[in-house]
Parts: C-alpha cells; sequence; structure tokens
C-alpha cells in the first residue's frame, strides 16, 4: 500500500512539472501571444486532469493497464502542447522524457514500446506539418524521431533488467528463508533429541532395571537343575541388554562433556577405523580402497566421536553390499576450497563454511543397493531405519548428524538406487589443515579406541 | 560374619522389592526400604543402615536432596552411599557398573544383582 501510495505522489509530481514547463514555454517564449485563449484552455484541462489523478483512489494505480492508459494519455497531451506552442523545432521535445521517467513506476517494456513510437510518429506528424522536415536542417530534425524511440527504449530496458534483477534475488531470498525455516525445525528437533535423551534413559532404564531384578529373583527361586530356565534368563538378559545399548548410544552421543574437539590426523584415524572394521570388512568379503591425497591432513574433531561415526558409515555401507556383485568401499581424504554452501540432503545449509575457507572432505562411497530420493530425505531422522528389528536402531547417522553440527562440519549423501552411496564428511581443518608430528597419532598410539 | 544392612531409597516400589529380595537371598544383608526421600531419611536416622542405595530421580525429594540432609546430621553424615542412576553410561563406569565421581559413587541402571552385591561389598570395604 506504501508503495502504491508513493507511486502516486511520483505521477501527480512529475505531471504537475510537465504542466508548469509546458505553461512556461507556451506563454513565454516569443510566440507567446498566439493562441492564448487555446493555451490557457489547454493548461487548464492538463491541470484538472493532474488534480484528477490527485483524487482517484489508490487502486487505480495498481493497474499498470490503466497506469500506461495515463501515460499515453500524456504523451498525446504533450504533443499537443509542443503543436500548441509553436516549438516543434526547439529542444522542447525532450520534455517526452519525463514521460519516459515515469514508465520506471512499471517495467513493461512492450508499452514503453508503443508508447514511444506513438509519440515519435506523432512528433514526426508535427514536425512535418511545419515543414521542418524540408529546409536546411531536416536531417537534424529527422533523427530526433529514431533518438526520441532508442532513448526510450533503452531506458526501460536498463530498468526492466534492473527490476528482474530485484525480483530473482527476491525469489533467491524467500528459498533461502524456507529452507533456513526447515534447518531450524531440523535443529530444533536435533536439541530436543538431547533432551530427550536423559528422560528416555530414565524412563526406559528404571523398567529394565525392574525386569532386570526381577529376572534374578525368579532365577532364585527357580529349583537349580533346569538348565532350560537358565538358559531363558540369559536370553532375558540379552534382550534387556540391547535396549540398553540404545540408551547407552544415545547417551554418549549426547553428552557435552565427553566433546574435545583436537587436532585429529584424519587419515590415521580412518586407517584405526578400517582395522577395527577390519574383521567384518573380510567376512563381507568387501574390498578397501583408499585415497589419501596428504598423509598428513588434520581436522579440528572429536577424536572418539569421528571414529563412531566413520565406523557406523562403514558398518552401513558394508550392510548395505551385502547382496551387491561388485564390493567395494571407496575412502577419498582431501582438501577442498568451498566454492558454493549450498546443501544437499544433511538439514544445516553449510554456514559454518564460507567460499574461499578450506575444508577437509572424507569421502566414503559404496557400490551397495543405494536408496531411493524418500529414503534419502530421512536418513538423518532418529530413529529412521530400513533394518530389521534388532540389526539397526536409526540412530547412526542422526547422532553422526547431531555431531558433525557440533564440530562445525558438515554430513552430506547422494546416492543412486541400485549403484551405490556416497558420504561427505566435511570438517574444519585444524589450523593450516596439516598436523604436526605430535598431532599426528594414530595407528600406533591410538589403536585401543 | 555380620549381616550389614542396607536402605534402598527408590520410587520405583517393584525395584524396591526385587532388590531387597535378591539381597537378602545372598544371605549378606539386611534390607529396610522407603518409596521416597522423607521417610528414606527418617529410616536412616532410625534404622542406622551401613550403607544407603539411593535413586537419584525421584518424584518430590530427589536423590541429591536427601543425600546432602543426610551428610547435614552428624547421626548420619558418615554413612556411605551409592547414587542410583538412569544417566551414566557403561563408558562412564566400566563394566561393573560402579564409579567413583568426586566424593560420590554411582551406579548405572540397569544392574545386576551379582555386579550391585559386588559394588556395595566394594563400597563398604572402603
Ligand atoms: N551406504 C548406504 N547405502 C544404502 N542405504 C543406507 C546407507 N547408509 C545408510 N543407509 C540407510 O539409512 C538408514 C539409517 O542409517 P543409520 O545408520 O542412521 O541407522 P541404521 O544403520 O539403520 O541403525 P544403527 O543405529 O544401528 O546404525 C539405514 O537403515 C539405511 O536404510
Ligand atoms: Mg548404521
Amino acid at each position: 500500500m506504501q508503495e502504491i501510495l508513493a507511486r502516486k505522489r511520483m505521477i501527480f509530481t512529475i505531471r504537475l512539472l510537465l504542466i508548469i514547463i509546458t505553461a512556461y514555454v507556451m506563454l513565454f517564449t516569443p510566440s507567446g501571444r498566439e493562441h492564448l485563449v487555446l493555451k490557457a484552455f489547454f493548461i487548464a484541462f492538463y491541470l484538472a486532469s493532474d488534480l484528477i489523478v490527485a483524487a482517484l483512489p489508490e487502486r487505480f494505480f495498481s493497474n499498470f493497464r490503466l497506469f500506461y492508459l495515463l501515460i499515453c494519455f500524456d504523451t498525446i497531451v504533450v504533443a499537443a502542447g509542443i503543436w500548441l506552442s509553436g516549438q516543434a523545432g526547439s529542444d522542447f521535445y525532450l520534455i517526452y522524457f519525463l514521460i519516459i521517467s515515469l514508465s520506471t513506476l512499471s517495467s513493461r517494456l512492450r508499452y514503453l514500446m508503443l508508447n514511444a513510437f506513438i509519440f515519435a510518429g506523432v512528433y514526426g506528424w508535427l514536425l512535418f506539418q511545419q515543414g521542418l522536415l524540408s529546409d536546411d536542417l531536416a536531417v537534424g530534425y529527422c533523427l530526433r524521431i529514431p533518438f526520441i524511440v532508442i532513448i526510450s527504449l533503452f531506458y526501460g530496458f536498463v530498468v526492466k533488467s534492473v527490476r528482474s534483477d530485484k525480483e530473482s534475488e527476491l525469489r533467491r531470498t524467500n528459498k533461502m528463508l524456507v529452507e533456513t525455516r526447515n534447518q531450524l525445525i531440523q535443529k530444533d528437533k536435533m536439541a530436543s533429541l538431547g533432551r530427550l535423551a536423559s528422560g528416555i534413559a530414565h524412563e526406559i532404564r528404571n523398567p529394565l532395571e525392574i525386569i532386570s531384578m526381577g529376572v534374578d529373583y525368579l532365577d532364585n527361586l527357580m529349583p537349580d537343575g533346569r538348565p532350560e530356565a537358565k538358559k531363558a534368563v540369559d536370553r532375558i538378559f540379552a534382550a534387556i541388554e540391547r535396549a540398553n545399548a540404545i540408551i547407552e548410544d544415545v547417551l554418549k552421543f549426547s553428552r557435552k562433556t565427553e566433546f574435545v574437539i583436537e587436532p585429529v590426523n584424519i587419515g590415521n584415524l580412518v586407517a584405526d577405523v578400517l582395522d577395527m572394521a577390519g574383521h567384518s570388512l573380510k567376512r563381507a568379503d568387501v574390498g578397501v580402497e583408499k585415497e589419501f591425497s596428504d598423509p598428513r591432513l588434520c581436522a579440528a574433531a572429536s577424536r572418539n566421536m569421528l571414529s563412531q561415526i566413520i565406523l557406523n558409515i562403514i558398518n552401513n555401507a558394508v550392510d548395505a553390499m551385502e547382496k551387491a556383485p561388485v564390493k567395494r568401499l571407496k575412502i577419498r581424504i582431501y582438501m577442498q576450497k568451498v566454492n558454493n554452501v549450498g546443501y544437499k540432503t544433511g538439514y544445516r545449509r553449510a554456514d559454518y563454511f564460507r567460499v574461499g575457507d578450506n575444508m577437509i572432505v572424507l569421502e566414503i562411497s559404496d557400490t551397495g543397493k543405494g536408496m531411493p530420493e524418500d529414503v534419502m530425505m530421512k536418513i538423518f531422522e532418529p530413529f529412521f531405519t530400513t533394518k530389521q528389528t534388532g540389526r539397526g536402531t536409526g540412530l547412526g547417522l542422526s547422532l553422526a548428524h547431531m555431531i558433525i553440527d557440533r564440530m562445525r562440519g558438515t554430513i552430506d549423501v547422494s546416492s543412486q538406487d541400485g549403484i551405490g552411496t556416497t558420504f561427505y564428511v566435511k570438517l574444519q581443518p585444524a589450523a593450516d589443515g596439516h598436523c604436526t608430528k605430535e598431532e599426528d597419532v594414530g595407528k600406533e598410539k591410538n589403536s585401543h579406541s | 560374619m555380620e549381616k550389614k544392612k542396607i536402605l534402598i531409597v527408590d520410587d520405583e516400589e517393584d525395584f524396591c522389592f526385587f532388590v531387597r529380595e535378591n539381597l537378602i537371598n545372598s544371605q549378606k544383608f539386611e534390607v529396610v526400604i522407603a518409596t521416597s526421600g522423607k521417610p528414606g531419611m527418617a529410616l536412616a536416622r532410625s534404622e542406622k543402615p551401613d550403607l544407603i542405595l539411593l535413586d537419584l530421580m525421584m518424584p518430590g525429594m530427589g536423590g541429591e536432596a536427601v543425600a546432602e540432609a543426610l551428610q547435614g546430621s552428624p547421626e548420619t553424615a558418615s554413612i556411605p552411599v551409592i547414587f542410583l542412576t538412569a544417566l551414566v553410561t557403561r563408558e562412564d563406569t566400566g563394566t561393573g557398573g560402579l564409579k567413583k565421581i568426586g566424593e560420590s559413587w554411582f551406579i548405572a541402571k540397569p544392574v545386576r544383582t551379582r555386579d550391585l552385591i559386588s559394588a556395595i561389598e566394594s563400597v563398604l570395604n572402603g
């Protein structure tokens, strides 16, 4: 509404300016005495039209057709003014550009073009009618006509492109807002996961504790020499342990206290994790291919957390390749300059990285079953899993996401259904991204973790 | 060997019942139970237990407040306390489930009877 009011004021003011200039030229130039009545009538008429404009309700000014009608009207009136003032040959025609400037208020190039042609036509006719096109200066006058058209179009074009830039920027901003909102929702989910963690732990562990003590109680009541009963007890404890393991996971990951960010030699860490996973990799017959661009690449990360995360990604990959004809795990580590801060499936736009910053990228690809888009959208959600009960809790990746977030890094995924999956873990480099000798631990020193 | 007296303060009645039965079954302990903080403190004063198993998260007066109050009174200040909590992990406590943090002992729920007994014994024996 504010904008329309401003537009109305601008139209009114520019037209007033037009009227004053036209009146001045009509009355105070050498030919001022002729057609006095007609001129007075013209000025009064034009002034009245401007007052009508001022009185029109604002909604008229939001309609671009009416707006161009007004401009057309002004064009004709100005041409009439030029004719009346007898100044067709002078530079008075430049007043038309005031009208063109009015058209900045809208950006329809087609209407502007039409308008420019109308004026050029009328003005050409005026020149012709006053015999100006046949005297010595005809060339100069003739050139005025294309000049009018070209300047008008150029002007219109500039205005339009500025506007459409603005519009696309607006669209971009809007899209970003939507994305940010989604991230916020996600972040909130993550935060409540942390809060939930202690709640869940309490609510589930108390009954687990009762079951556990209760089974011991029953066990004591049981007469000796019933091996199947002993076996049943063990099974119950295994189930309790399984439930408890979930709580352990949630708690482990959701606590700040264990979280120390330090320089981590990422190559050594991955090698450690591959050692840990060695057995299951061998059993699943998965070949491992390593491509470490620099053995000293150093990320700012939490060592234990990061190895948990990598282990989970590798385990997921092994699971995904269970039935694949080719089973190959490829791990790449490299440093990369950030060149765009878009994000794919991870929920957070990578606002931890700015364009031009370095980041350390750990890429883990498999040749497994991949996943369709709808699965990919959900894998970072807590408790989302496609695995059978007992095989996955669906916490691995959601915790990874939360933790990497805390390390000011990002995790992304790309996947092709039936072909394979790649996870990208992007981390902050420690210092210049290279570990010193002392920070180069891993392999020997850290193989217990 | 003389039986030790254990006071259990936990809002889960079933838990209290089973733990009492299991501890008594081991022939090593006498057990009294309270299912909230205030009666727990009264029992601590009247029964003079050798050790208190105290649930950290209870409605009303929580375990921490109970322990503080016990500390503040000379009759009960010397009774060792083991907090039962759902909020520590195996990683914090190690496999035995018992952990000393500062001056306090913690044990992670869920715990099996045999682990609980060895925890109690190790605290009692210093
Ligand atoms: N490399 C992969 N290829 C195909 N699907 C995958 C891959 N990695 C993850 N997924 C999908 O993402 C889901 C979630 O993985 P996530 O690690 O969070 O949980 P999970 O492995 O099911 O359980 P757990 O908590 O035990 O790790 C998986 O169930 C699987 O559907
Ligand atoms: Mg997993």
